[in-house]
C-alpha cells in the first residue's frame, strides 16, 4: 500500500511516515500544496491524507482542483487537518467526495485504524 | 393731592428745593409716579420685579403717565423680569416704552429720571400697590441710581426674545390620543420634519423601521442629522432591515443605531426634548412584511407634556447606555471566544507529533526502564487532545453554534451498544476496572422507545457518564436504567446512570455541572458542562444526586420522547 500525505508540518509528517512504516505501509511526504497536486495526478496513491492548512497553496486549493477535475471519485482523499473547519464545511467536503476527516491530533491507533481500512478496501 | 417737591410751578421754572423722603399711602405713591413721569423731560429708566408689569398697564394713571411720558418723546427704558404670568403686560409695554429688556431674578423697584428717583417699597405681592416709596431729587441719589440702572441694563436681555421663548415653551399643552391611522402618520412625519437638535426613537421592530421609512420618516432624520442634530435609534436589526440600516450609515454616518428589542408592542419618538409621539401596535403579530404603519398602529398618543417627554427622554437614556455596554461586552466577548478558538486549534497541530511520537516510542519500548516515562507523556498527550477536543466542544455550546444532526432512532439499542463496547473497553484497561459490573434496565425488551437526537453527541453524554461512574467506583456495580414518562404518548425519555462508589463530594454537588469543576485527575473538568449543553440544546434537562441511604450517585438526563411501539400484544 502507497500513501501520499501532504502536510507542511515536518514534525507531524516524519511521525505519520513512521507509524505507517512500522505498520509496513509506504510514505511518501510532500509539504508544498502545488507539488502536491502534481504528484497527486501523476501517480497513484491508495490513499491521499491531505492537510488543509498549507501556506500558498492550500489543502483547500488542492480539493478544489481535484474537484474541479473530477478527481476525487477514483482518488481517496482523506482530510487530515488541525484547523477550524466548520461542520457545514466538512459536510461539503463529504458530500464532494472527500473519504472522510481525520481531526488532528489523533492517536497511532486511530491514524493505523483509517489508513488501513483503505488497504482492504484497495485488495 | 400731595405732590411731592420740587413741582412745576405755573410759569414753567422748577424749583430747586432737594429732598429725599419716605412717601406714606398707596394714593401718595401712585400721584408720585404719575408727576415722576410728568416731570421727567429726557429720560425714565424703570426697574421693576416681576409682579410690577402688569400695575403699569393695568391702573389707568400710571399707563397714562406712560403715554403721556411718550408723546413728549422722553426715552423711556423698562427692565423687569419677565414671566409665562406677566408676558402679556410687558408686551403691551413693548408697545409703550422705547425698549424692554429681561433680567433674571430681579428684587425691588425703582424708577430713575432727569433728576428724580422714585422707589416703590414693595417685594413680590401680586396686584398691590406700594402702600410707601422713597422719593428724592438730590443729584447724588439720582446719579447713583443712574449709575445703577445702567449696570443693570446691561445685563438684561431683549424682552423682544425672552418672550419669544417663553411663548414657544408655554405653548399650550397638549395631550391627543389618534385612533385615525392616517393622522397618526401624518404627525408622525411632521415630528420627523421638525427636528432641529435630536431625535431618540425606539422602535418596536424590524419591520417597524421599515414602514416609517416608506412614511418618509428615515429621509427627514438623515436631512435633520446632515443638519447637525443628534439622532439615536434603538430597533430590533435583522436581514431585513438591514439595508436600510447600512444605507443610513452611508449617507448620514452620525445617526446612531442599537440594535435591541424593549417591547415588541410599542415605539416612542421623542423630537428636540419637547414632543413625543407613542404608538402602540396591536396584538396581531408583525411577520407580514407588507402591512403598513397605518394597519399595524392600534393607537398613537402625541403630547408635548413636559414631564413626560422628559421621563421618555431619560429612560432613552438609560437603554441607550444600557444597550451600549451590552454591545461592548458582546464584542468583547467574540473577541475573547474568537481567541479561545483560535488557539484551541492553534494547540491541536503540535500535540500531534508529541502524541504520535511518544505513542510509537512507547509501543517500541514496551518493559523496559523507560516504559513508564513514556505512559506519561502518552497519557498526558491524549488528556490535551481532550482538553482542546473540550474546550472546542464548550465554544460551540456557548456561542450556540453546536449543530444537532438530529435524526430519529431507537433508545434502547443505542444504549446497549453503548453498554457493549464500554464493557470492551474496561476489558481491555488494566486496573481496578475489572472490578466493576454495568447493568442495564429498560423498561421492557418489548417496548421500543424512539427519540429524535444528535447520535454521536448523545454517546458522547452516555460514555461521558459511564467514566465518571467508573472514575468513582473503585468496586460494584453501574447500573444504566432507561424509563418514560407520559405511557404511550412518550413525552419524555430518563436515562440515568447509578454507581455504588462513594458518591458526589456535597461541597461540589451545586456546582457539579460548571466548568473546571471536578475532583478527578482524569478528567478536563469540563464533561459534565458539556453533557450539560448538549442535553439542553436537545430539550432535555440534566441533573445529579446522591443515592438515599447508599452509596454511590445518581446522573440522569432527560429527553423529550416521540413515541414507543410496543411489539407484543398492544
Amino acid at each position: 500500500m502507497k500513501v501520499l500525505l501532504v502536510d507542511d508540518n515536518k514534525d507531524i509528517a516524519d511521525m505519520v511516515r513512521l507509524c505507517l512504516e512500522s505498520q509496513d505501509i509506504e510514505c511518501e511526504l510532500i509539504g508544498d500544496g502545488r507539488a502536491g497536486l502534481q504528484s497527486i495526478k501523476e501517480n497513484n496513491f491508495d490513499l491521499i491524507l491531505l492537510d488543509l492548512a498549507i501556506p500558498e497553496f492550500s489543502g483547500f486549493d488542492i480539493f478544489d482542483a481535484l474537484r474541479d477535475e473530477g478527481l476525487l471519485e477514483s482518488k481517496n482523499v482523506l482530510i487530515f487537518t488541525a484547523s477550524s473547519v466548520t461542520d457545514q464545511e466538512v459536510q461539503e467536503m463529504l458530500s464532494s467526495g472527500a473519504k472522510g476527516v481525520l481531526r488532528k491530533p489523533l492517536s497511532i491507533d486511530d491514524l493505523t485504524e483509517a489508513v488501513e481500512r483503505f488497504q482492504k478496501n484497495g485488495n | 393731592m400731595t405732590l411731592p417737591l420740587p413741582s412745576n410751578n405755573d410759569n414753567g421754572t422748577t424749583t430747586t428745593t432737594t429732598t429725599t423722603k419716605i412717601i406714606q399711602g398707596t394714593n401718595d405713591v401712585v400721584d408720585a409716579e404719575v408727576a415722576f413721569f410728568s416731570r421727567t423731560k429726557k429720560i425714565a429708566d424703570t426697574y421693576m420685579n416681576y409682579t410690577r408689569p402688569p400695575l403699569a398697564v393695568g391702573l389707568g394713571p400710571i399707563k397714562k403717565a406712560f403715554l403721556d411720558a411718550k408723546n413728549r418723546g422722553v426715552h423711556m427704558r423698562y427692565l423687569t423680569e419677565i414671566t409665562k404670568d406677566n408676558l402679556s403686560y410687558c408686551k403691551e409695554l413693548m408697545s409703550i416704552v422705547d425698549e424692554l429688556r429681561h433680567l433674571d431674578g430681579i428684587k425691588g423697584n425703582f424708577m430713575v429720571g432727569d433728576t428724580e428717583y422714585v422707589a416703590p417699597l414693595i417685594l413680590f405681592e401680586h396686584g398691590k400697590i406700594a402702600p410707601q416709596a422713597v422719593y428724592s431729587n438730590t443729584k447724588e441719589v439720582v446719579e447713583q441710581q443712574q449709575y445703577l440702572f445702567d449696570n443693570f441694563w446691561r445685563q438684561g436681555v431683549s424682552g423682544e426674545k425672552k418672550i419669544k421663548e417663553i411663548e414657544e415653551e408655554v405653548e399650550s399643552e397638549f395631550l391627543e390620543v389618534i385612533t385615525n391611522k392616517d393622522d397618526a402618520n401624518k404627525i408622525l412625519l411632521e415630528l420627523s420634519k421638525s427636528v432641529k437638535k435630536e431625535a431618540l426613537f425606539i422602535l418596536p421592530t424590524d419591520n417597524a423601521m421599515i414602514r416609517v421609512d416608506r412614511l418618509g420618516v428615515i429621509d427627514s432624520l438623515i436631512d435633520a442629522s446632515q443638519n447637525g442634530a443628534i439622532i439615536k435609534i434603538i430597533c430590533p436589526l435583522s436581514e431585513k432591515n438591514s439595508q436600510l440600516v447600512s444605507k443610513m450609515s452611508k449617507v448620514a454616518p452620525s445617526i446612531q443605531i442599537l440594535n435591541g428589542s424593549t417591547s415588541p408592542a410599542a415605539g416612542i419618538f421623542i423630537v428636540d426634548g419637547v414632543k413625543f409621539s407613542r404608538t402602540e401596535l396591536g396584538e396581531f403579530s408583525d411577520n407580514n412584511d407588507k402591512i403598513q404603519l397605518s394597519q399595524a398602529a392600534r393607537f398613537t398618543v402625541y403630547s408635548n407634556s413636559k414631564p413626560t417627554v422628559e421621563l421618555f427622554r431619560s429612560i432613552f437614556g438609560l437603554l441607550w447606555n444600557e444597550r451600549t455596554l451590552n454591545e461592548q461586552l458582546r464584542l468583547t466577548d467574540n473577541m475573547q471566544r474568537d481567541f479561545i478558538n483560535i488557539a484551541a486549534h492553534e494547540l491541536r497541530t503540535p500535540i500531534q507529533p508529541i502524541l504520535g511520537l511518544s505513542q510509537i516510542l512507547s509501543s517500541k519500548l514496551i518493559n523496559t526502564e523507560y516504559s513508564d516515562h513514556l505512559n506519561i507523556i502518552v497519557k498526558n498527550a491524549l488528556k490535551l487532545q481532550r482538553l482542546t477536543d473540550d474546550i472546542l466542544d464548550v465554544q460551540k455550546i456557548e456561542s450556540k453554534t453546536l449543530n444537532l444532526n438530529k435524526e430519529r432512532f431507537e433508545l434502547n439499542n443505542l444504549i446497549l451498544d453503548i453498554v457493549r463496547d464500554y464493557r470492551n473497553l474496561l476489558q481491555n484497561k488494566e486496573g481496578k476496572s475489572h472490578d466493576i459490573e454495568i447493568d442495564v434496565s429498560l423498561i421492557s425488551k418489548d417496548i421500543t422507545v424512539f427519540i429524535e437526537a444528535d447520535k454521536h453527541r448523545l454517546i458522547q453524554v452516555v460514555t461521558n457518564l459511564l467514566n465518571n461512574a467508573v472514575k468513582f467506583t473503585e468496586e460494584g456495580r453501574i447500573t444504566i436504567r432507561l424509563d418514560q414518562q407520559g405511557g404511550n404518548n412518550l413525552s419524555e425519555v430518563v436515562v440515568s446512570v447509578r454507581d455504588t462508589g462513594k458518591g458526589i463530594d456535597p461541597d461540589i454537588l451545586p456546582r457539579l455541572f460548571s466548568r473546571f469543576v471536578s475532583k478527578s485527575y482524569q478528567g478536563t473538568g469540563l464533561g459534565l458542562y458539556i453533557s450539560k449543553g448538549i442535553v439542553e440544546a436537545h430539550g432535555g434537562k440534566i441533573w445529579a444526586e446522591n443515592n438515599d441511604g447508599a452509596n454511590g450517585a445518581i446522573f440522569a438526563f432527560s429527553l423529550p420522547g416521540i413515541g414507543t411501539n410496543t411489539l407484543v400484544d398492544q
